[in-house]
């Protein structure tokens, strides 16, 4: 449950501004207020794979460890984001970076299929619909909400989400990326 | 019950797909089915297409390898993990089990696959492979559609049109023992692309053509290359396709691009003293094959870096880079895979060694447009001037890189200045088809067999003997003569049969009869019962032997039976050869045996 929660909670941070501030202070222990955070709204999985034969038991792991398995999988981003950054120049970690950043954009479009929240370009002057959820818009500023205003930042939307299925037994369900053995 | 469905199934090199669209529409709506597949120890997933690898499982793993459908787990495994282990587990990863199918130096029901294995890992024969991956597929359409099984559907399966009957034979063997319908069709690779143009297009796809006009299809795989011709022909007042020819089976295919560059890359990375393990190289590979297309796209970048990321949990440290040029890149790919040559140019024949190994044969020389020279060249017959398509459509995941598009075309167009021809027209694919165009295309077919729609029309693309020795004095240590009898004209319609007029031929009762079988892509003129005392080994290609046992019900006393051949094209494709007794109703089909080749081979 917690680390669930800290995974999503890490996503909702990363590249807003706004929200990582308000971790912050709540990791300080500062009152924060509820609006300033955006946590991405959890999706019901529709993934394709049935669970076909009665042998079959519903998997005893969270989806947030079937997904940061799989970015490590794919893009080592387990390995990367726990490397100490101190010994390394920007170079450096700009060509491990590089690659493994490729293949998290791969990897999350294909589970996530992102897409902008909306198709209209920063800069420019959107409507708001009346009474819009907090959760799609956001009024950034101290002036009155209104029925449009200028898009500083166009949004995400997950289209789907499908992170496949674990067949694991519980004993492993915490298992990100296995011991390697050369035989 | 009825079919819902039109279904399509490429059984590729490297990667399998599935495409459907429903039958009762006016519009067919082309959709590809995700297909579940283990993608790491307990994770399944569902991808667009299914890698044709096969891993056979150590017993301590197989459980963490079970899928939804399998009641208890299995010993092997197909698809992406089974791809992935083969960078570290290759002897385990049998791999171009469709090439092995398709190759009749070795027994295709013998386990021999992963070829060169030690001996204490199981190993596979590639019918049962080929069956293994068909019947992932048919398993992943029946999970998806559980009131719409694949065994009730239209079902369309494409096979290179360089597969000759036999290894046609083999891949309908294990298609039906997979789960297909029994009245499932071939199609040819190559036309399955054009169908899928032909999708796009509806009705309007006559305005790009003139009677006359040839339109030639060069279908770039992973691991083969699959060529074909087409002709515009006229019929009642409309023009109509008709396959005039298809090539010989080539074992060069993108796969073999994506390696020369990581060969090149690795090199490199070697100079500058980094060396890179098994796990690795892989990854380079993967790189290489994205650097390819980013490099050779019309617009791409100068130069891009490659990086391949450190072995165990060091990832920074481990890191090398290396800068790979599109100056390089299109040096090696084009001039290697796509070089330009003159229309009379051939390929380059291997000069065998004294030792030559046993496994697949692979093309000795990897120069595409030569083989597409080769292959015009053949189906120009008398004619001095060479043949130039008007029209080409260039299908494969590699024609992804625009430059690698434009150097087949600017090749064919240079041959078409020479002769003051015009340049040919390419047909437009869009690029995110072009990995899922033959699935696609295949189950258009389907939907348009159904509804008595377009087709390419044909026959069959090869002309076809039997080899009779001649009787005559026995010369100790020399084979009799051999003559070759025509039993099937190239362009052999399907649903058609032939009587082939000779002489009678005297098979012994209860007793095996054992032909050998050929096939011919250049001799347009036979006809059933024409004889060939002597050919070039270019001009008649040996296949599987044949064979059938008569068994005969009518009382005789004569142990000989004389008996006369006829040979039919079936309306789903396969070509089928019969003997009948002259004396009676009797008769027997002569089977394909794709078991006793290789011995004969040696002998």
């Amino acid at each position: 449950m917690s680390l669930g929660t800290a995974f999503r909670a890490f996503f909702a941070a990363l590249g807003n501004k706004q929200t990582s501030e308000a971790f912050l202070k709540i990791l300080n222990g500062e009152p924060v207020d509820n609006q300033n955070i955006l946590i991405a709204p959890s999706i019901k999985s529709t993934s394709k794979v049935d669970v076909g034969s009665p042998s079959f038991v519903e998997p005893a792991r969270s989806e947030a460890l079937t997904l940061l398995a799989m970015l490590q999988r794919e893009a080592r981003f387990v390995d990367l984001v726990q490397e100490p950054l101190d010994q390394f120049s920007d170079a450096q970690v700009g060509a491990a970076a590089r690659p493994c950043l490729i293949q998290c954009r791969q990897t999350l479009q294909r589970v996530f299929d992102l897409i902008p929240l909306t198709e209209q370009a920063e800069g420019s002057t959107v409507a708001v619909p009346l009474n819009a959820s907090a959760l799609r818009y956001q009024w950034l500023g101290n002036g009155e909400q209104s029925s449009t205003g200028r898009l500083v930042h166009p949004g995400w939307l997950a289209n789907q989400s499908e992170l496949g299925k674990w067949t694991g037994s519980p004993s492993d369900a915490k298992v990100i990326a296995p011991i390697q053995i050369q035989s | 019950m009825t079919a819902r469905f039109s279904v399509g199934i490429d059984l590729g090199t490297t990667n399998s797909v599935i495409a459907s669209t429903e039958l009762d529409c006016d519009q067919p709506t082309l959709t590809l089915l995700p297909i579940p597949q283990v993608v790491a120890a307990g994770q399944i997933e569902s991808r667009n297409s299914l890698p044709s690898f096969y891993y056979i499982a150590a017993e301590n793993e197989a459980a963490a390898y079970q899928l939804p459908w399998q009641d208890r787990p299995h010993s092997f495994v197909v698809g992406e993990l089974a791809r992935q282990r083969g960078a570290d587990a290759p002897h385990r990863v049998i791999s171009a089990a469709k090439s092995w199918l398709g190759h009749h130096g070795v027994n295709r029901r013998d386990a021999i696959l992963p070829w060169q294995s030690p001996n204490d890992v199981e190993k596979v024969s590639p019918l049962s492979a080929t069956e293994a991956y068909l019947h992932h597929l048919v398993c992943a359409w029946n999970n998806s559609h559980p009131d719409a099984p694949l065994a009730e559907q239209k079902v369309v399966l494409t096979v290179p049109a360089s597969f000759d009957p036999a290894a046609r034979n083999l891949t309908r063997e294990a298609a039906l023992s997979a789960g297909l319908p029994a009245d499932f069709v071939l199609l040819e690779e190559p036309q399955a692309a054009v169908y899928r143009w032909l999708a796009e297009k509806h009705d309007s796809w006559r305005d790009q053509f003139n009677e006359g006009d040839t339109l030639l299809i060069v279908d770039v795989g992973g691991g083969t290359t699959d060529l074909t011709l087409i002709r515009l022909v006229g019929r009642d007042g409309s023009v109509e396709l008709e396959r005039q020819a298809v090539g010989n089976h080539l074992l060069v295919g993108g796969d073999n691009m994506d390696l020369a560059l990581a060969h090149l890359v690795a090199n490199q990375l070697a100079g500058e003293g980094h060396s890179l393990d098994p796990w690795q190289n892989v990854a380079l590979w993967h790189s290489c094959r994205a650097a390819k297309e980013q490099l050779l796209a019309g617009e791409g970048p100068e130069t891009i870096t490659i990086s391949v990321l450190g072995r165990g949990s060091r990832l920074i440290g481990g890191t090398v880079s290396t800068h790979l040029s599109r100056d390089a890149t299109a040096d090696l790919l084009i001039n290697g895979f796509f070089p330009h040559c003159k229309a009379t140019e051939k390929p380059e024949r291997y000069v065998a060694s004294g030792f030559q190994d046993l496994g697949l044969p692979y093309e000795s020389d990897p120069a595409i447009t030569k083989h597409i020279a080769a292959f015009l060249a053949s189906w120009r017959g008398q004619s001095s001037e060479p043949l130039v398509p008007s029209h080409l459509l260039l299908n494969g995941g590699v024609f992804r890189s625009s430059l690698l598009q434009d150097a087949v075309s600017d090749t064919l167009t240079q041959w078409a200045a020479n002769t003051s021809g015009n340049p040919p027209h390419r047909l437009g694919a869009s690029a995110h088809d072009l990995d899922h165009a033959v699935a696609q295309g295949a189950a258009y077919y389907g939907w348009s067999k159904h509804r008595g729609g377009l087709r390419i029309r044909g026959g069959t693309a090869r002309s076809y003997y039997i080899g009779i020795e001649t009787a005559g004095l026995a010369i100790p240590g020399a084979p009799r003569p051999l003559r070759a009898l025509c039993v099937a004209p190239r362009g052999m319609e399907e649903g058609t049969a032939a009587e082939i007029p000779s002489q009678e031929v005297g098979l012994m009762v209860g007793r095996p009869a054992k032909f050998r079988f050929f096939s011919s892509t250049v001799r347009p003129h036979d006809v059933p019962g024409d004889r060939l005392e002597r050919w070039s080994p270019d001009e008649l290609v040996e296949s599987d032997s044949i064979q059938t046992t008569l068994t005969s019900q009518v009382a005789s006393d004569d142990p000989f039976l004389p008996v006369r051949f006829q040979s039919r094209v079936t309306e789903l494709g396969m070509f089928e050869l019969y003997c009948h007794s002259t004396r009676s109703d009797e008769q027997w089909q002569l089977e394909f045996n794709a078991r006793e080749a290789a011995k004969e081979r040696q002998s």
